[in-house]
């Protein structure tokens, strides 16, 4: 059974379009794979002339590691066809035979063999000596495994939520968690309080991992070869009894699974819609109207449609911060009004093969119009709220009050030319949008990737291009004579709008003529 | 049939003729020609890759053709798709919906697309909902529907704006017996007003208790049509018939022997 589920996995492994490439893509996965886990492991190994710090780091490590392991399954559920125990509940497996061969294809992939690299890194990094190194290999070859049987066990147990649409929705909302942490994190370390967190809480936080099954794998070749036996039997005892409740943890969670059918609809009651009860398509300022509200209800409750905001939002005031200590800074709050604006691209393709219901409801073009006009005000909407929060945090923040006209001028420019790229774009060059949401991750189409990329190329570039001649005045404003700051306010909207009204009609006018092969386009991410 | 047959009166319900499609050298379906009377029940069958979806995708205005001409009660139905498509009511297979939507928003928003009043899609959306066994789902998001409730709300949305023709792709598939009697009668009850039906389905026995006319497909072309009773001939049921016209195979006594086995 560990044979053919490991064969199974390289199988599934061997017939994914990897980057759209065969085979190709594929082997550069694997370098990839190899070349990542080489780059952390050399990291790693360097801490070997620091033993001290080299255990306080790997603790750390160690229980990151084993955390990530047991967040992935959540945020990538169905990527790994193996990891969902429910696909073999029709099959007459014993359950530990089919444990045995789930921890055997669990093993097998990209990301475990990056960890298995790092983790070779790791043991020559908590190796003091190369006699020490065959324990230090035995304990991350250990942190691995535990790794993959805390992994797999949660996995089990949640597999019936994950499975749902409330699971996909918390994945994604637990990978906005992750990505907004990161973020967060990452801009903390480049500042000075960092420093005095890395050197002050990362040691105390680390003594304390120590004493977790994770962190106790990484700190006992070192307790083993200083014959510090007390250490050695609770750190032991510790790593033992890991092993044996996530075993068997695992192994009721997938005789749960394998024994347990869910429900296959579910209870849901819809909260209030933002549709405008009186609004009706028969004008273009109605269907505008009555678009926008079913959109803004959609991004409400759909993850996949709110989370690209809340990460624009997260970006697009954050961003400020790390590119400008200056009063200056809130001309950075373009890059929100911008990345705001490109929101509005996709707006086809996003509907997936829902797109039919509107195909069958209308052809003509008024109506085709007063559609994308919603799609645009949504994205102007909420990115204009997103803009001038950012606008105001960074005015008040670093007393720029006095940019502030030329920064909201640029913005508007900025915000409007990028959406109607999108819209234009999303039109013009559409691509499928992935519809499963068994995973954030599985955001391309096989096959549609150049076509993606020339759209995203597209918009930002012509988003770049229409908002140059504002920026030109906004630069005026700043080093010939402030008036142009004035001048800057007015002209931007203005430009912003002309550029959105010129995106829609170019947009409408391609979509009453060809509105079938977008259809026939976008129905693709169906099967993703 | 000219393109210009802009008057509805007289024409057949749906026609089409030489419509051809093909995806790069696969050939799908192989320029059909067909007319569906005003007020009959018609069936579209044939056995999975026939080109019975590729067809009725054609049809709606979903899928252009390479070849080839469509008329929905003398409107082409790809020269004047505005007109067109207030003549029709659609259930594809297996497309989305919006799925964030509950049941009465997607009615609701629909409706008011298609620029019907607001008043009238509220009191035609209760009764549809009513009808179809939905009320109590009414507030329920579309993605948590079941496969027959999914069923029943499109063709809710289908038949909203009250058209004379709908065109349905595998409206029982997979749908259970309730819902598949409430969805039978709707459809009845519509045709018995004069309107016309055109459904695709594999399932001989739905077709035949339903069905006035019926299409048969096979391999992109329509092999035979016409009355039903005409298509069925001697044949003792539809299914006899049609599997002989798209010459299956019986499997007979050689074969798969170690089924007849009781060794397993």
């Amino acid at each position: 059974m560990v044979a053919l589920l490991a064969g199974l996995k390289l199988r599934l492994l061997r017939n994914r379009r990897t980057m759209g490439l065969g085979v190709a893509g594929q082997v550069i996965a694997l370098l990839l794979a190899v070349a990542i886990g080489a780059l952390v492991g050399l990291a790693f190994s360097l801490l070997r002339g620091s033993p001290d710090t080299a255990i306080v780091v790997m603790a750390n490590v160690s229980a990151s590691l084993l955390l990530a392991w047991m967040i992935m399954p959540m945020v990538a559920f169905g990527v790994d066809e193996t990891v969902d125990p429910r696909r073999f509940a029709l099959l007459p497996i014993p359950r530990p035979a089919l444990q045995r061969g789930l921890l055997a294809a669990a093993l097998v992939g990209y990301l475990p063999l990056a960890n298995l690299v790092a983790l070779v890194g790791m043991a020559v990094g908590l190796a003091r000596s190369w006699s020490m190194l065959p324990l230090t290999l035995a304990a991350a070859l250990g942190l691995l495994f535990m790794c993959v049987i805390g992994s797999r066990a949660l996995a089990a147990t949640m597999a019936g939520l994950l499975g749902s649409r409330r699971g996909r929705d918390l994945g994604m909302l637990l990978s906005f968690a992750l990505f907004a942490v990161y973020y967060i994190f990452s801009t903390m370390l480049g500042s000075q309080r960092a420093e005095s967190f890395a050197g002050g809480a990362a040691g105390s936080i680390g003594r304390v991992l120590a004493y977790t099954p994770p962190g106790a794998l990484a700190v006992l070749p070192s307790d083993l070869v200083d014959g510090n036996w007390p250490q050695v039997a609770i750190r032991g005892a510790l790593v033992v009894a890991a092993f044996a409740v996530g075993w068997r943890w695992w192994g009721w969670a997938l005789e749960r699974s394998l024994t347990t059918v869910g429900s296959q609809t579910e209870n849901s009651a819809a909260a209030h819609g933002l549709i405008d009860p009186t609004a009706t398509a028969t004008s273009l300022r109605g269907t505008a109207r009555l678009v926008l509200g079913r959109d803004l209800t959609m991004m409400w409750r759909d993850p996949m449609r709110r989370m690209p905001i809340l990460m624009v939002a997260l970006v697009g005031i954050g961003w400020p911060f790390v590119v400008l200590q200056s009063p200056r800074a809130a001309y950075a709050c373009l890059f929100a009004a911008v990345i705001s604006g490109t929101q509005a691209a996709g707006a086809y393709a996003i509907e997936g093969s829902g797109l039919w219901l509107h195909l069958v409801a209308f052809g003509d073009r008024m109506r085709a119009r007063g559609e994308l006009w919603g799609h645009a005000a949504t994205a102007v909407l909420v990115g204009g709220i997103v803009t001038v929060v950012s606008i105001l945090i960074q005015a008040t923040v670093r007393h720029g009050w006095v940019h502030v006209p030329a920064v909201v001028g640029l913005c508007a420019a900025g915000l409007g030319t990028s959406c109607a790229a999108a819209i234009y774009f999303g039109a013009r060059l559409p691509y499928a949008v992935p519809q499963s949401r068994t995973s954030m991750f599985a955001s391309r189409v096989p096959g549609q990737g150049g076509r993606a990329a020339a759209s995203s190329l597209g918009v930002m570039f012509a988003g770049l291009i229409g908002t140059a001649p504002v920026a030109v005045l906004a630069v005026l404003g700043e080093t010939v004579n402030p008036l142009f700051r004035w001048v800057t306010l007015i002209v931007g909207p203005i430009v912003g709008a002309l550029a959105l009204w010129w995106g829609v009609r170019l947009a409408s006018e391609h979509y009453v003529r060809s509105a079938p092969e977008i259809f026939q386009t976008v129905v693709a991410g169906d099967r993703v | 049939m000219s393109t210009e047959q802009g008057n509805t009166t007289g024409a057949p319900a749906l026609a089409f003729r030489g419509l051809a499609k093909a995806y790069g050298d696969k050939v799908v379906v192989r320029g059909i020609d067909l007319d569906v009377p005003t007020g009959s029940f018609y069936g579209l069958v044939g056995p999975n890759g026939a080109g019975k979806t590729t067809t009725l995708s054609m049809v709606t205005g979903l899928l252009r053709p390479n070849q080839g001409q469509v008329w929905i009660h003398g409107v082409d139905v790809w020269a004047d798709p505005v007109r067109a498509k207030q003549l029709m009511g659609v259930l594809p297979d297996g497309l989305r919906l919006f799925e964030r939507l509950s049941g009465t928003e997607l009615l609701s928003y629909l409706g008011r697309l298609r620029g019907m009043p607001v008043d009238v899609v509220d009191s035609r959306s209760r009764e549809l909902l009513e009808v179809l066994d939905l009320t109590s789902a009414g507030d329920k998001l579309v993605a948590d529907y079941s496969t027959g409730m999914r069923k029943k709300i499109t063709l809710a949305t289908a038949l909203l704006h009250s058209p004379p023709l709908l065109l349905l792709d595998e409206p029982l598939e997979a749908v259970d017996p309730v819902s598949a009697r409430i969805i039978r009668e709707v459809l009845q009850a519509y045709v018995a007003g004069g309107r016309t039906v055109v459904l695709s389905s594999h399932v001989m026995a739905l077709v035949e208790d339903l069905c006035s006319h019926v299409a048969v497909m096979n391999d992109g072309v329509i092999v035979t049509s016409g009355p039903l009773a005409q298509v069925r001939g001697e044949a003792a049921s539809l299914d006899d018939a049609f599997f002989h016209i798209v010459g299956g195979r019986d499997i007979g006594q050689g074969g798969l022997e170690w089924l007849r086995s009781s060794q397993g």
